[in-house]
């Protein structure tokens, strides 16, 4: 067997496998595309196709509520998070990567166990907490965590990415009278990209898909965000499936269209096989 | 747009001020300006003091909160009715705020113990009594005999499970029992009269046999009648006997004759027709609001009253029934009521206006109006029985029939949540792991120690 | 060792402390502002009895002894949650590699396959539990008409309760998404150049992927086997849509146990116990695997 066979056969086989699972995986978006297009006699019957295409349960979804204001909410609580966790997280991360500090691993325990303890018992005391604040009905309390180190899970995903950086290129610009932070900013960052890209995506779906948050913190609709308003779809006497899936449809497209840019940083890049290794 | 302002300049201040200490590459340069992030956070200040000034000066502005956001389907009602007190006060003024079903414990469980919670709040009559016990609500007792409020236009069970030791705590809004649906072509299908529903256990029984139709392999097509699909569970059917879980003495009763006489039915129409596993169907109708008997799935249920607005939406050819009992005419099942609460923050004229505004809510006017538009019982009984248009549809008919004879289960103090921990002995009864006597034996047991652990926890 | 040069190591030392805590600042100090009151209160509550609505009473360690001693549900969810913790962070992590290692391979069209990969994690949690209920019903379900065509008959998936945790474990592979994402980015960080070392020794695919591959992912392995833990002894919501703890509190885990405690019976003391009995065997075990991480998480920079 030549080379070349060998190579035709390896990406055939992969490309059944990426079809078959794909499908699976795709189900449940095809399912929601499907429900979305239902009418409301035949929402109830759990065929997969519809009979008739109800396209009209689109406007209807985004129009029973102020959708637009929404969305401008939840676009400002989203940058807003991403930008902060991104900043945020790599900073703390660093440190607990590649500094050496008295107390890093005492502190590294904490932050980790601070994801430990379930957060329905620690709901109300941080409830109480935002309230003595004065930050009830507003957007503080689902934005300023995110600018002091971007949350635990961030942290621990970022610290684990820089601990695999050599220590030479490093230790060579210190020799060079670099700043930690230049040195951070100039050669740690860079190396990181596909890390800080994920960050970003998980910031980014946290906030876009947090109903819990505004639930809890927001008062005044005017505030609302989309996964809250989207909350309403399911109501006392049922859920009206064909609207929440029309309007989910429509709210999951950025994250998708974000997800599908920020790729980039997911395909090998030139400066990273250069200076690694 | 003010605030959105101030948390951007907090935010760059802060961004900025890491910046500025944290310096790049080859400046040695460290200059730091804390000033600018010092007093921005201060300025930071709450927006909902914008909308408080809302309405005119002298009016009390009480806050109500509800669980019909916007985009819910009865929230037009439910709005009209606020926007109709409010035109016709001018001591006044209410703000609220809707919140979808399945997230207002969560808002509530958190405002709540924090202080912030609403002046009124739309919640569970059966469960006004724990808040009532921790002094969180407003004992409207004093106020219904100062102005004569007259309570028996409520239907009588509610007083039973709604007051504690002779006080209430809330005034009964929407609620109700429940009803039997039943497809009228399959009936004509299966050569039964679709005008002559079942009146007794047995006859059910008879009919759900001749409804139950299967395909050509063997398997069920069509199932006749399903003890829980629905909106419908085992307390109705304990209820529908006679049957109770406590004593007046909160003593548990589970394993009572009845309960066991009851859990044997309820087991053996479960299997009945093989169909072991149909509980799903349940689980997802309660999660999913798929119903099955709209679907097709099922020829006859028991679903609750407030079922109504989906039978008149759908395209089922339905007929509803009293749900049938042992004997003809014993047609019990379990009643529930939400209500209307009043949380006490300490601020009497606040209260009062609640109290003004809940009186409304709650009259004979609005909820005619509340059940005619959105159809969903009262648990008004005069709002039912005054009007000509619920006496004249067959429907409302069948319906005011079940709320007269609608029983309830009272709050149980000790051990609130003795319904889960009797579920899973339920279940296991019904999968036929244990008998329905070793069940309900289980069950009883295992509600006594959780009294027993409950008590001990709350103990001095 | 001259007097002179400890002297400077000394303040190199102080140097490198300050340096490390200006880094950590943002997260110490939100720390010490959000984080440790809440954490306390909640330390402090589980000392006491506390329905939420009334001052919380002092009980010293009662609510604890409880737990352990007579409360049949404890030990059962604690079982539930061992179990579905146990096969589904190992299951989570194989998935989630294989399914990475899949996506990182050089073909036309990756962009959209990876897009369709992450779908699941984007669709709503809500969405998803309706789907997998719509599949696994057992009469009319996807999956157990599926089975019946081939001939087996299928299980009640999510109402009997031998299969209901597995299903839930089933459905927990369905979104790993979110680990496949973090896997991609680390393969992106294993250099080229060993494999080009590896590919002139003769090494073979597999041999490439023990020697190479596995070893310089294990930072991440770590990050999602610690965080799987974590998640995995605090799973609720599917169970607490789809199953309702049942059937015969087969899915009723720890975290369900919790959030029954705090908001069905407001016994908020009680709960705060079981947080924190929790968070201590989580900790526990995250300690052990930190322990053990030397011999097999491989840290370039160390």
């Amino acid at each position: 067997m030549n080379k070349k066979t060998k190579t035709i056969i390896v990406k055939s086989i992969v490309y059944v496998l990426l079809i078959a699972l794909g499908v699976i995986f795709f189900l449940p978006f095809l399912w929601m595309i499907m429900t979305s297009l239902k009418s409301n006699a035949e929402i109830v019957k759990q065929n997969f196709f519809p009979k008739e295409l109800v396209f009209s349960n689109y406007p209807k979804a985004l129009t029973i509520m102020p959708f637009f204001r929404y969305t401008m909410n939840t676009v400002f609580i989203t940058v807003m998070n991403m930008i902060g966790t991104v900043l945020s997280s790599s900073l703390v991360a660093y440190a607990f990567a590649k500094l050496r500090w008295k107390g890093r691993d005492v502190w590294f325990v904490i932050m980790l166990a601070t994801m430990m303890l379930p957060s329905q018992v620690t709901q109300i005391p941080l409830f109480v907490l935002y309230k003595r604040l004065g930050w009830l009905n507003t957007y503080l309390p689902l934005i300023v965590g995110s600018y002091f180190g971007g949350g635990a899970f961030n942290i621990f995903l970022l610290r684990q990415f820089f601990s695999t950086l050599p220590n030479e290129l490093s230790e060579a610009a210190r020799v060079d009278g670099c700043s930690e932070l230049g040195i951070f900013t100039h050669i740690v960052l860079p190396l990181c990209k596909p890390a800080l890209a994920t960050i970003a995506i998980f910031s980014f779906m946290g906030s876009w898909n947090d109903f819990f948050g505004p639930l809890i913190y927001l008062t005044d609709p005017k505030y609302y965000t989309i996964a809250l308003g989207l909350r309403a779809f399911r109501g006392y006497s049922g859920v009206q499936w064909n609207l929440l899936m029309a309007a989910s449809i429509v709210t999951s497209i950025p994250t998708l269209v974000l997800f599908f840019c920020f790729q980039n940083y997911f395909v090998k890049g030139i400066t990273l096989t250069g200076v690694k290794g | 747009m003010k605030t959105r302002k101030k948390i951007i300049s907090l935010l760059l201040a802060g961004t900025l001020l890491l910046s500025t200490i944290l310096t790049g590459c080859g400046s040695g340069d460290t200059s730091t300006d804390t000033g600018t992030a010092g007093t921005t956070s201060d300025s930071a200040t709450n927006a909902g003091s914008d909308a408080a000034d809302a309405s005119s000066g002298e009016k009390v502005t009480i806050t109500y909160w509800h669980i019909f956001p916007e985009g819910d389907e009865f929230k037009p009602v439910h709005d009209e009715l606020i926007r109709r007190f409010n035109e016709s006060q001018d001591q006044v003024y209410v703000e609220d705020l809707g919140i979808s079903f399945f997230d207002f414990l969560d808002k509530m469980n958190t405002a709540i113990p924090a202080g912030t919670g609403p002046d009124v709040a739309f919640y569970d009559l059966g469960e006004s009594l724990h808040r009532a016990e921790a002094g969180a609500i407003v004992d409207l007792t004093p106020y219904i005999e100062r102005d004569n409020f007259d309570m028996s236009q409520f239907y009588p069970w509610t007083e039973e499970f709604g007051t504690y030791e002779g006080h209430w705590y809330g005034l009964p809004f929407a609620g109700g029992g429940r009803i039997l649906v039943y497809n009228k072509d399959m009936f004509v299908e299966a050569g039964l009269d679709p005008e002559q529903p079942p009146k007794t256990l047995d006859e059910l029984e008879e009919y759900a046999d001749k409804l139950t139709k299967l395909d050509e392999n063997g398997e069920i097509e069509v199932l006749g009648f399903h003890p829980s699909l629905g909106n419908v569970s085992i307390r109705d059917y304990v209820l529908n006997r006679g049957g109770s879980f406590f004593d007046e003495n909160s003593t548990p009763t589970i394993n009572s004759t009845i309960n066991l006489e009851t859990l044997e039915w309820y087991v053996r129409m479960t299997n009945k027709y093989g169909l072991k596993q149909v509980q799903s169907l349940q689980a997802a109708s309660s999660t999913t609001g798929i119903d099955p008997f709209l679907a097709g799935y099922v020829a006859m249920e028991v679903n609750v009253d407030d079922f109504y607005k989906k039978l008149s939406e759908s395209d089922v050819n339905y007929g509803v029934a009293l749900v049938p009992g042992v004997n003809e005419g014993e047609n019990a099942t379990q009643g529930s009521s939400f209500d209307l609460e009043i949380f006490d923050h300490g601020d009497q004229a606040k209260i009062d206006a609640a109290w003004e505004f809940i009186k409304f809510m709650t009259s004979v006017e609005s909820q005619q109006y509340w059940a005619s538009e959105n159809k969903w019982p009262s648990t008004n009984q005069r709002a039912m029985e005054s009007s000509e248009e619920f006496q004249n549809d067959p429907v409302w008919q069948v319906i005011l029939q079940s709320l007269e004879q609608t029983k309830v289960i009272k709050y149980e103090r000790t051990v609130p949540n003795w319904w889960n921990l009797l579920v899973a002995e339920v279940e296991t009864a019904q999968s036929e792991q244990k008998t329905p006597e070793q069940a309900l034996e289980d069950a009883q047991s295992v509600i006594e120690i959780a009294i027993e652990n409950n008590k001990a926890l709350e103990s001095e | 060792m001259s007097k002179n040069n400890s002297g400077h190591s000394r303040k190199m030392q102080r140097r490198q402390n300050i340096v490390g805590y200006a880094f950590a600042a943002p997260w110490i100090l939100g720390f010490l502002i959000f984080t440790l009151y809440p954490m306390c209160s909640s330390l402090y509550y589980s000392f006491t009895s506390y329905n939420t609505l009334q001052a919380p009473r002092w009980v010293g360690f009662r609510n604890y002894r409880i737990m352990f001693t007579s409360d049949p549900l404890f030990w059962k969810c604690i079982w539930n949650t061992v179990y579905y913790a146990g096969l589904s962070v190992p299951l989570g992590i194989v998935a989630g590699v294989l399914i990475a290692l899949l996506l990182n391979q050089k073909v036309r069209g990756m962009r959209f396959f990876r897009t369709i990969f992450y779908l699941p994690t984007v669709v709503s949690s809500v969405a998803v539990s309706l789907l997998w209920m719509w599949i696994l019903e057992p009469n009319f379900g996807l999956l157990n008409t599926f089975l019946k065509k081939i001939g087996i008959t299928g299980p009640g998936w999510l109402t009997d309760p031998a299969w209901s945790k597995n299903s839930l474990i089933l459905m927990s592979l369905w979104t790993v998404g979110g680990g496949m994402l973090i896997y991609l980015a680390a393969l992106q960080d294993v250099p080229d150049s060993l494999y080009e070392a590896a590919t002139i020794d003769g090494a073979n695919a597999f041999k490439k992927f023990f020697k190479i591959t596995l070893p310089m992912i294990t930072p991440t392995l770590f990050y999602n086997l610690i965080t799987g833990v974590i998640g995995g002894l605090q799973v609720f919501s599917q169970a607490f849509i789809m199953t309702n703890g049942g059937p015969s509190y087969s899915t009723y885990f720890y975290g369900y146990h919790l959030y029954n405690k705090a908001f069905t019976e407001y016994q908020m003391g009680y709960a705060s116990a079981l947080a924190w009995v929790l968070l201590i065997i989580t900790l526990l075990l995250s300690l052990v695997i930190l322990k053990t991480s030397n011999k097999w998480v491989y840290y370039e920079g160390k």
